[in-house]
């Protein structure tokens, strides 16, 4: 018995009740067609998440302070303020691969110009900030060296804060307020869009990092939240993560024994764990998804066990005429195996319908590779065989002459 | 010599109790004949017809087929002979609703060597033409009355050329006009020299037979 004559026999049979066929054909496709646009989806924000680390420029190193540590009681990263402007300073001058330098000093306030307001993060920074963050002016100038020693109330701001506050309006030269200080506006960044999951990296403000601590926060010490490196090149990163450490430990005064009170990051091992935990909401998307795959494959099973059920005298009159239990066997599961096919067929169409209309509706970029349409129908395959197998295998197992008196 | 049985036996077993179906059948076969088996409802009559059929395998004693002892046969060998040497005719027809006269027809040659489906199609008009229906190939069992479903039967039995007819009731469901026409197309297929063993209850039919055997409790008497 040859599989192209299997094949149409099949086909014949699940037309003779199209919309019993149809009906349980829809189980496969919503199934696939899900998975298909979890994957996409799920793939689409891993790309753009890497895309957007390596826009931000791969040769940054990132130094935060360490966990504070009282006794037994350990607190968060960044929980401690020993990581100073000093430190940075002293990195630049003398780590070779360091190429330029900025502390970075967080706030957050409310912003207020003229009758509107607009709540947002405030970043203090030296005039290194756009070289070490790859970033660019739209407008205006950036402060100076000594307007950041002078602390002086001088504001870039991010475009969606411009967009919120100003109105089309020219922001250059303008006054805001900062906590109810008034901060000239001297420049305007180009715009940057969101970041990995959704962070909008235009809506902010940089101001003199002296400005932040001395003004805003009313200290009068000198400890930054992160250090932002540039790398002259990317071949020595190890090394140049090593000299920093260690000269980290030495300006700290830190005993051989006692633990490092800095964490010492590269974009590499930021991407990597970013990526990861992308990957695992991929992960989770395409196993739920899954999930009404496999409920189409029962539907699948149900259907094909009611239909051996109402062939039995033809399964009996089959085998009657010359049928091996291999073929009655190979014929039901190829049956199944058809349905599904074809499930899986309409449901990649779907799916990936699916996700250019997610990707164009909501803006979420969608990665759709072959790759995923080649398991999507190995897998509506797979799940033919898997669940078309205890039917068939039934219906093959039936006496013939029982078969044949069935009613 | 078409069939030769020796003390055959068959026993089914309900639970814990053996029902005796055949108590020891001995009964050649001749190449040619057309005969009859008849008997009271549970004499074993079909029993024995479907272990001439080889749908089924003896408890014991020897079943020779052309020679070949079927007893000791697998099952995929026994589907082999089914196909190859055998035709079925059943009470109820068995045909595939839904489906033309002419697919009904071919169904047996999808398991037996690979044929062109223009060789498929050529045999099973033939077929049909040979019992009068070569003009109804394309229709459903639906649009044909009993004594044309039954002849589509035969030519699906008759599909691959095989050395036996074996006919449970064939006229059970027919009127007298139709079983008279059926029993004909048996006579003029046995007249070509194919052997017809037939099962019926009813005297009318089993005159249509050169030979009729009776059967009581498992033997034949």
């Amino acid at each position: 018995m040859n599989l192209m004559a299997t094949f149409r026999v099949a086909l014949r049979a699940l037309l003779r009740n199209k919309v019993r066929s149809l009906l349980t054909t829809l189980g496969i496709i919503v199934g696939i067609a899900a998975v298909i646009a979890m994957m996409a989806v799920g793939e689409g924000a891993t790309m753009m998440i890497k895309d957007q680390i390596g826009k931000m420029g791969n040769n940054l190193v990132i130094v935060f302070p360490g966990s504070s540590r009282m006794g037994g009681f350990h607190g968060g990263s960044g929980s401690q303020h020993t990581l100073t402007y000093g430190d940075g300073l002293a990195i630049l001058e003398e780590c070779p691969y360091v190429q330029t330098m900025t502390p970075i000093v967080r706030s957050s306030a409310q912003i207020v110009y003229q009758d509107k307001n607009w709540s947002t993060s405030i970043e203090g920074a030296n005039p290194n900030y756009l070289e070490v963050r790859s970033w660019e002016l739209a407008e205006g100038e950036f402060f100076t060296d000594s307007e950041v020693r002078t602390a002086a109330r001088v504001a870039v701001l991010g475009q969606t804060v411009v967009k919120n506050l100003f109105e089309g309006e020219d922001p250059i030269g303008k006054t805001i307020r900062i906590k109810n200080m008034l901060f000239r506006v001297i420049g305007v960044l180009a715009s940057k869009g969101s970041a990995a999951f959704g962070m909008d990296q235009d809506d902010t403000i940089i101001i003199p990092w002296i400005t932040v601590r001395r003004v805003l926060q009313n200290s009068s010490f000198n400890d930054v939240n992160t250090l932002l490196l540039k790398l002259s090149s990317m071949d020595q990163l190890d090394t140049a993560k090593d000299n920093i450490s260690a000269l980290l430990r030495q300006r700290h005064h830190l005993a051989p024994e006692a633990d490092d009170d800095f964490t010492v990051m590269d974009m590499t091992e930021i991407t990597k764990t970013i990526t990861q935990v992308s990957q695992v909401m991929t992960i989770l998307l395409t196993v739920i998804a899954s999930i009404s795959l496999f409920v189409g494959g029962i539907g699948i099973m149900n259907i094909m066990l009611v239909s051996v059920t109402e062939r039995t005298r033809e399964i009996g009159l089959r085998m009657a005429v010359g049928a091996r239990r291999k073929d009655i066997l190979l014929q039901f599961m190829v049956e199944s195996m058809v349905l599904s096919g074809i499930g899986g067929i309409i449901g990649t169409a779907l799916g990936t319908t699916a996700a250019q209309v997610l990707s164009s509706t909501n803006g979420w970029p969608v990665l759709i590779s072959p790759v995923y349409i080649f398991i999507a129908l190995f897998f509506s395959g797979a799940v033919g065989i898997f669940f078309g197998f205890y039917p068939a295998w039934r219906a093959s197992k039936l006496d013939p002459i029982e078969a044949l008196r069935y009613e | 010599m078409l069939i030769s049985l020796r003390e055959i036996t068959k026993t089914y077993r309900m639970g814990e109790v053996d029902i005796p179906a055949l108590r020891g059948v001995a009964q050649e076969i001749e190449v040619g004949e057309f005969m009859a088996i008849m008997g009271p409802s549970g004499s074993g009559k079909t029993t024995l017809l479907n272990l001439l059929g080889c749908l089924d395998r003896p408890t014991s004693g020897q079943y020779l087929f052309e020679g070949e002892d079927i007893s000791r046969h697998s099952e995929d060998e026994l589907a082999r002979i089914r196909n190859q040497k055998i035709g079925f005719v059943f009470q109820s027809f068995n045909l595939l609703s839904r489906t033309a006269a002419q697919e009904n027809v071919e169904m047996p040659l999808l398991y037996g060597p690979r044929l062109s489906g223009r060789e498929k199609q050529d045999r099973a008009k033939a077929m049909l033409e040979r019992v009068g229906l070569g003009e109804r190939m394309h229709h459903h069992p639906s649009q044909l009355s009993g004594g044309q479903q039954q002849r589509v039967a035969i030519a699906r039995a008759l599909i691959n050329q095989p050395h036996l007819i074996l006919a449970d009731e064939p006229t059970g469901n027919l009127d007298t006009k139709s079983s008279r026409e059926i029993m004909t197309i048996f006579q003029e297929l046995n007249a070509e020299g194919i052997t017809v063993v037939m099962v019926t209850h009813e005297d009318d039919i089993a005159r249509y037979a050169k030979r009729t055997i009776h059967m009581r409790d498992g033997v034949v008497i």
